[in-house]
């Protein structure tokens, strides 16, 4: 815009300085012209009126030393005399134009330019009263020549005029470039800015506006997704097609182990640069969605890529990572657990089926029959027992939380469980006592007794001769509290977190002898967990161990 | 020009980031032959091996475009001399990842003296390793002078081990070739610490200029 108007400016200049310059030139020269004009009409007129008193006087006395040429010509046109050239020669001038006006009018004029057109020549005729003529002829420089003898001082006069042009030009520019380089385009209709800016200037406020409440809405879009992925558990990365990361939450890093990174527009490679990780996301490249699964500082996450694709080209790669540490655990359990439970179901039926086949085929002496049968006998009740807990334990797995509560009291429960247990404890040689006071809990009644009756089975059965079991009920800390102590064997401290796992025995040796499916705790723990209890183990190898109930 | 360059640069930093996963993968594949002993997974560490050398010639090549075409200066030119040194001793990381692997056929861990502080070893190299790639990828100066550092720890196991090889040599002379077999894998582990430490020597070059204490 600058170099625009700072030209035109000298445009406008240039054109301005050369027009004035020719017309004054013109009027200067036409007034100049006349003046020569009037002057020689009046010089001739003198010399004619001298004339007419004495021709050929006159002629002898001026005529040879006259600063114009002076021509005598006779009425038919013969030269009588020439101050400059030779009468006799020169050729007739009747057809000179100022003779002719001159012969008719008594005055005449004309002009001509030379051959060269470097000199003009002006005539002035008058006739006298003898009808001769007398012709005065004055040579000038033309106009042409005028100009071309001062090319030089022309010139210096166009440059200078042009430099200084130009220099205005910038400096007047400059001043006019000022206030609209000055707009504060945030805020344009405030300061003094041109009339003519007005309007663009509303336009821009106008659009100014708009454009505040586009960033507005963005940025609102914007922070509702951020809200979303940053507080999502899974890993989330968004990348683009050369798997540059455009977006990502801060899961996704913290789960990468790089929890203080800024890595938007880094390669995706420098969070993670295993095989399973680049490939997973290859695949996604090459517009496949993929899975792997990873396993990252202990834990165990899977991998979700998914290609993003515009009109049939994958533009991008959304990643996903799912934390299945707990599951990859609980498949790890569940697969123990129906192990050992083929296991268990299969132990006791191996026995009764190969007693059953003894008898059958006659081996048996009859008086050992009864013997047999017992066994077979003892081992189904075993068989029986052992699918009751587990039916007890898968419906606690299922109806967990919607079994309907009511008051209970535990002392209560207590007290009918140890009555039930006193022949075992009995036949163990072992003492069951109750104490504490009446504690009612919102709970299952019989799913708490059963919880009791397991707690008070193993410590009877995992007590020694002449062994004590007492159970407390009553308040601690403001909680109510089942307390089951024995003076038994106690529990090894490496076992003390996994006796609530199903069909975990701490004394593998003993299990055989003292019966027990190696689900009772496991169904304490169950319970425990429906009525938001919390199970605490005190154990010592040799001298017993106490196991509280506390409910919340 | 200068775009191009960039896309070119980036473009050497995830291939160098790539060929450090793989030299990762190949160490930590051939500890796991030597604890498991899993004749299969040898075969895996070679095939990685390939791959390492394959990259290797791809970077060097890049590389080499890189300073004819762009003929870069100050840290770029930094960055790319260093890409060249880093990649030759990743190259070497692969073969001896390799070679400990082929040992395997022969010997693996289990019932010697040896056993855990080889283990040790395993275990220091492979972190000395990825800390060092880790301090290339994140450019952190501090990382990488600390495995520079780390490189005592595993010259100080490896003088363990083959004190008490010596011993269990002299113990029981029956396993001199098993001995010999593990001392190898010890050197190997001992000769990647030492690429480890290059590694993060030319990363703190790249970044500060420096190497190993001079201005090069």
């Amino acid at each position: 815009m600058r170099r625009r108007l700072s030209l035109s400016i000298c445009f406008v200049a240039a054109a301005a300085v050369l027009l004035t310059a020719t017309l004054i030139f013109s009027v200067i020269y036409k007034w100049y012209y006349s003046d020569i004009k009037n002057t020689m009409r009046i010089k001739a007129e003198y010399i004619a009126a001298a004339m007419d008193l004495d021709p050929q006087g006159y002629l002898n006395a001026i005529g040879s030393f006259s600063n114009s040429r002076l021509t005598w010509i006779g009425a038919d046109g013969d030269v009588l005399f020439d101050s400059w050239a030779d009468a006799k020669e020169m050729e007739n001038h009747a057809d000179r134009p100022e003779f002719a006006a001159a012969v008719q009018d008594g005055y005449g004029q004309a002009d001509r330019l030379s051959e060269t057109l470097r000199e003009q020549t002006y005539y002035c005729a008058v006739r006298l009263k003898d009808n001769t003529v007398i012709r005065i002829a004055n040579t000038t420089d033309s106009i042409y020549s005028i100009l071309l003898n001062n090319t030089l001082y022309f010139l210096l006069i166009i440059l200078i005029v042009f430099t200084l042009a130009i220099l205005l030009a910038d400096i007047q520019t400059r001043r006019i470039i000022a206030p609209i380089n000055a707009i504060d385009l945030d805020n344009p209709l405030s300061g003094a800015v041109y009339d003519e800016l007005a309007p663009l200037a509303q336009r821009i406020e106008k659009q100014n506006g708009l454009i505040k409440k586009y960033i507005a809405k963005l940025q609102e879009k914007q922070l509702e997704f951020l809200t979303l992925t940053d507080n999502m558990s899974e890993g989330f990365l968004l990348l683009d097609k050369k798997s540059v990361i455009l977006s990502y939450n801060f899961s996704a890093l913290s789960i990468l182990g790089i929890p203080n990174c800024d890595c938007r527009g880094k390669s995706v490679l420098i969070l993670n640069r295993g095989k399973e990780f680049l490939q997973t996301i290859d695949s996604a490249q090459a517009g496949i969605g993929a899975q792997a699964e990873l396993a990252l500082s202990g834990r165990r996450y899977l991998l979700f890529a998914n290609p993003v694709k515009a009109a049939e080209q994958v533009s991008g790669v959304v990643v996903i990572i799912i934390d299945i540490t707990e599951k990859h655990l609980r498949e790890a359990l569940r697969r123990e657990f129906s192990a050992n439970v083929s296991h268990e179901l299969k132990t006791p039926l191996t026995t009764i089926s190969g007693y059953a086949e003894i008898i059958k085929n006659g081996l048996v002496k009859s008086e050992d029959i009864p013997r047999f049968t017992g066994y077979i006998h003892s081992e189904s009740q075993r068989l029986i027992a052992l699918i009751d807990d587990i039916i007890k334990l898968s419906w606690l797995d299922e109806n967990g939380d919607d079994v309907p509560k009511a008051r209970v009291d535990l002392l209560a429960i207590a007290k009918r469980v140890c009555e039930s247990l006193a022949d075992k404890a009995q036949k163990h040689h072992v003492t069951v006592s109750v104490s504490g006071e009446k504690t009612t809990v919102d709970g299952v009644a019989h799913i708490l007794e059963e919880m009791v009756c397991n707690l008070c089975d193993n410590a009877v059965k995992y007590n020694v001769e002449n062994g004590t079991v007492d159970v407390w009920v009553g308040h601690q800390n403001g909680s109510a509290v089942v307390r089951v102590a024995d003076s038994g064997i106690g529990i090894p401290p490496q076992d003390k977190e996994r006796i609530f796992e199903r069909f975990y025995r701490a004394d593998k040796s003993r299990s055989k002898e003292t019966g027990g499916t190696g689900l009772g705790l496991s169904i304490v723990r169950h319970g425990a967990l429906l009525h938001n209890a919390r199970l605490e183990v005190e154990s010592e190898v040799g001298k017993g161990t106490a196991i509280a109930v506390i409910f919340g | 020009m200068r775009s191009r360059f960039d896309e070119q640069l980036e473009q050497l930093n995830i291939e160098l980031i790539k060929i450090g996963g793989l030299c990762e993968e190949a160490i930590s594949t051939a500890v796991k032959a030597l604890v498991s002993g899993k004749v299969s997974l040898i075969g895996n560490v070679i095939a990685i091996d390939r791959d390492i050398d394959h990259k290797e010639r791809e970077i060097e090549a890049l590389c080499l475009k890189l300073l004819l075409q762009q003929q870069p200066v100050a840290s770029d030119l930094r960055a790319i001399s260093a890409a060249m040194k880093m990649v030759s001793d990743m190259e070497r990381i692969g073969d001896q990842a390799a070679d400990i692997a082929e040992i395997t056929k022969f010997a693996t861990l289990g019932g010697n003296g040896s056993d855990v502080h080889i283990e040790d070893m395993a275990k220091a190299t492979i972190k000395m390793v990825t800390d060092s790639i880790d301090s290339f990828v994140n450019k952190d100066l501090a990382l990488a002078r600390a495995v520079v550092e780390s490189d005592d720890i595993v010259d100080d196991l490896f003088c363990k081990v083959k004190n008490e090889l010596i011993e269990l040599i002299g113990r029981d002379r029956t396993k001199g070739e098993y001995c010999l077999d593990l001392l190898m894998i010890a050197k190997y582990f001992e000769r990647i610490g030492d690429h480890a430490t290059n590694i993060a020597e030319w990363v703190e070059f790249s970044i500060t200029g420096v190497h190993k204490g001079e201005k090069l």
